[in-house]
């Protein structure tokens, strides 16, 4: 009796409610669970509810379920929610693709066409591919349109008889004036107009400067004499007192002096009716570096015999800067109030306006190939053959220095507002730095190394001239903008300044202005091109593209 | 009386008259470049030259001693040629590679014995200065070569004239203005006969005629007769003119070649140049050129 009690209770618990509503719970309870974990949503939510309504089940056991549910309900919305966002996302980055594929189509187009001498429609179809590109456009559309910018608004500003020799431009950017070996100096207005020729009879003018009021012209030639012209052509004196090569010439801040070198180490001061005023005997070697002090007139010279001197104007050496190494540079800092030497030894050094030894630097290295203030800032740099930038204080203390990948540095040249600047190697190409040491871009599409460094005065774009003779402007990602290879190799690629103008000099008797796309852009946008034809929408399958 | 001619009209066809005995003769000027090229390793830091390997100089090249220096940061390019004869000339030219790669070379950039006109009848030492050197290259790993190209131009040769073959103004040279002055005297003759056909139709039918339009015709007649005398007399002096500018300027440039050929030809003096052209390094031109001038 006892063990058929016991059998029948057992029995009784297995098939009794309490087991079968603990059994459904459970089931459904797991089988939800599951679901969620799979982000079955709608088979968990289903499974929670059937949970839900099994027979038994404890408040604690239906709280349970509900909080699943909750859960299942919520992700589920989550679930629909990030699915469409997901499906937006792919649509928009679907768009932008089309868009940038069919910009990277036109711009190889627009390239097809420049080859084909086609400059009209490349710089349209170019321009249409900026303006569509998804976000920055790609390097090939950049490119195509810088490409078709020089294709279609180049002008050669031709005058001259013989090939050029320099050109020059003032200050202020209105005028040029081009030397060449025709015997002539053209002066040019910045539309490329010809205003006024300086003849110099048998000699060759080589070198030119800009007085800073922008009133005088002074010209040096090959006969030894430094020629004073006014803005209307006419000579207004000769500087003809010395007896080899003028190698080169200043202006005092005020334009009423002038300094003159020659490769005798003689120098003369002048005023501007070609009187002497003084000169200065002290070189023995030709000079290399002259330069008028902004603040007080006083003069500083260099030459390529380790010597250098601070000078009055009444031709009395105040300073004797001279090294015992060659002397790559020596200069006034931009404010003008200290002396900046540095060459082949590893210390650079600073000196006061009165030429006293402030602090040296010492860089360990090979030697110093730069040395000055970091443009709008309170630090100097130094550039060594061992391929380090370093940054100071004036007080010798060094901040940290970033190291190239380089061998050895040529030359560094900062943005005006001193936030990027290039690294020009000694053997290799050149490099696009942030100020904090970041390299944004090797500038590698020379196929020789970069002989020049310019940046454009609104610091936007950069402009390197290579020893292949050809010259690249470049943006601040470090992306290609233009590429100039004209049927003769250059020799200068520089700014006019002010107006950004790109100005190349080369094998020819002609030299080339080019505005800068930049320029090109924001005259597109007020002055728009005329639009293609229907023919040549249907040409170029532009039907379907979209501005 | 007959109608004056279009004097303008005829001066301008007599001018083209004279322009079509002119020749345009095609010379070719002679000029023998020579070369000669260095390679060296160069220290700047130490402002050391160390010359790797010259080619021997060929007994032929006019092109001796060709050395670099470093000095005040400045190349010094040192070079020597063989002396040449007053009036002769040597063009200089300059290529240069590092590592195998051409340098760019500005032009006046390099100073002093470089370009055209490089005269050695007084001297033959020649220095050519790279200034800034030392700027432009800094270090110097690779190798550093230099090639010299100096192109001799011979005035003889320029002058067309040949040591061998002085030059002559006989009759084979001077037919062409006895045959021009016959021309022209037999276009004067022509006129002559012209002139005396319109007289006398003048005379003998002209003024006899018994009506106007009797008349008329023949006073045509004589007209065209008259015309064509003038054309034919102002043709003929305008030949003899032009014969005669065509003969003095003949002359004189016989004389200026007779002068070249006593000073350059005369007591074995006579030039005997070998071209000699060794291949150097950069853009080398052709030995040959071609130059028009006008002879007449």
């Amino acid at each position: 009796m006892k063990v058929l009690s016991i059998i029948l209770l057992t029995g009784y618990l297995f098939v009794s409610p309490w087991t079968l509503s603990a059994s459904c719970y459970s089931d459904f309870l797991v089988q939800g669970i599951n679901a969620f974990e799979k982000l079955e949503f709608n088979s968990a939510i289903d499974n929670f509810e059937a949970a839900k309504i099994c027979s038994g089940i404890t408040r604690k056991q239906k709280n349970t379920v509900e909080r699943w549910l909750n859960k299942a309900r919520t992700g589920y919305i989550d679930a629909i929610s990030n699915a469409r966002d997901e499906a937006l996302r792919a649509k928009f980055e679907a768009q932008q693709m089309a868009l940038t594929s069919e910009a990277n189509r036109l711009a190889f187009i627009a390239g097809e066409e420049i080859e084909n001498g086609n400059a009209a429609d490349a710089i349209n179809l170019a321009y249409r591919a900026l303006t569509s590109s998804a976000g920055l456009p790609s390097p090939a559309v950049s490119k195509a349109f810088g490409d078709a910018v020089y294709a279609n608004y180049h002008i050669t500003l031709s005058g001259h008889t013989a090939p050029l020799i320099d050109v020059v431009t003032s200050d202020d950017g209105r005028y040029l004036l081009s030397l060449a070996q025709d015997h002539e100096a053209i002066l040019w207005n910045e539309e490329g107009e010809e205003l006024v020729r300086l003849s110099h009879g048998k000699a060759i003018p080589f070198k030119a400067y800009f007085a800073p009021d922008g009133q005088t012209i002074l010209t040096l030639a090959s006969d030894n004499v430094a020629r004073l012209w006014d803005m209307q052509g006419k000579l207004m004196s000769r500087l003809a007192k010395h007896k080899a090569r003028i190698n080169m010439a200043r202006f005092s801040a005020d334009a009423n002096m002038i300094v003159t070198a020659s490769r005798d180490g003689n120098i003369f001061l002048w005023d501007r009716d070609g009187n002497e005023i003084a000169g200065f005997d002290k070189h023995k070697a030709a000079i290399k570096n002259l330069q008028f002090s902004l603040i007080d007139n006083r003069i500083l010279s260099c030459d390529g015999d380790k010597s250098a001197f601070l000078w009055n104007t009444r031709g009395e050496m105040i300073a004797d800067l001279s090294q015992d190494v060659y002397i790559i540079d020596a200069k006034y800092s931009r404010a003008g109030n200290q002396i900046l030497v540095h060459g082949a030894s590893a210390e650079a050094r600073l000196y006061n306006q009165d030429g006293n030894l402030i602090q040296t630097f010492d860089t360990h290295a090979k030697g110093v190939v730069s040395f000055d203030y970091a443009p709008n800032q309170d630090y100097l740099f130094t550039a060594d053959l061992n391929g380090v930038l370093s940054f100071w204080q004036a007080d010798g203390s060094q901040q940290q220095p970033f190291e190239t990948l380089y061998q050895g540095i040529r030359n560094v040249n900062f943005s005006p507002d001193g936030e990027y600047l290039v690294i020009n190697s000694i053997n290799e190409d050149a490099s696009l730095y942030t100020r904090s040491g970041d390299r944004i871009r090797r500038l590698d599409k020379h196929s020789t190394s970069i002989s020049s460094v310019e940046f454009a005065s609104d610091g936007a774009s950069v402009l390197t001239l290579g020893q292949d003779g050809t010259a690249k402007l470049w943006d601040m990602s470090g992306r290609l903008l233009m590429n100039v290879a004209p049927e003769s190799k250059l020799y200068s690629a520089t700014f006019q300044a002010q107006n950004n103008q790109l100005i190349f000099v080369g094998e020819k008797q002609y030299l080339t202005l080019c505005p800068s796309p930049q320029l090109i852009i924001a005259q597109l946008k007020t002055e728009p091109l005329a639009p293609l034809s229907q023919e040549k929408r249907e040409k170029y399958s532009l039907e379907t593209s979209k501005n | 009386m007959p109608a004056k001619i279009n004097f303008r009209i005829w001066t301008i066809f007599v001018l083209l008259c004279l322009l079509l005995p002119l020749g345009i003769q095609a010379q070719i000027v002679q000029r023998f470049p020579f070369s000669l090229s260095v390679n060296a390793k160069i220290d700047l830091q130490n402002e050391t030259v160390e010359m790797i390997s010259s080619p021997p100089v060929e007994r032929e090249n006019r092109i001796k001693d060709l050395t670099l220096d470093l000095r005040h940061g400045e190349l010094i390019i040192s070079y020597s040629l063989d002396k040449s004869e007053k009036g002769n000339y040597y063009d200089i030219e300059l290529y240069a590679e590092l590592g195998g790669t051409p340098i760019l070379l500005k032009p006046g950039k390099l100073i002093g014995d470089i370009g055209t006109g490089i005269e050695t009848s007084a001297v033959s030492n020649f220095e050519i200065v790279w200034p800034g050197f030392y700027e432009q290259f800094l270090q110097i790993e690779d190798d550093f070569s230099l090639s010299l190209k100096a192109t001799y131009v011979d005035q003889l040769k320029v002058a067309g004239l040949d040591c061998d073959n002085p030059p002559v103004f006989g009759f084979k040279q001077q037919w062409p203005f006895l045959a021009t002055l016959a021309v022209a005297g037999g276009s004067i003759g022509a006129g002559q006969y012209y002139k005396g056909r319109s007289e006398d139709t003048y005379n003998t039918q002209y003024l006899p005629a018994g009506s106007l339009a009797e008349a008329n015709p023949i006073y045509d007649k004589a007209n065209q007769e008259h015309q064509q005398y003038l054309i034919l007399t102002y043709a003929g002096a305008a030949l003899i003119a032009g014969d005669l500018i065509w003969y003095v300027v003949r002359s004189a440039r016989h004389q200026k070649r007779l002068k070249l050929f006593d000073e350059y030809c005369k007591e074995g003096q006579a030039l005997n140049i070998d071209p000699v052209f060794s291949p150097g390094i950069g853009e080398v031109s052709t030995s040959t050129q071609l130059r028009l001038t006008f002879s007449f």
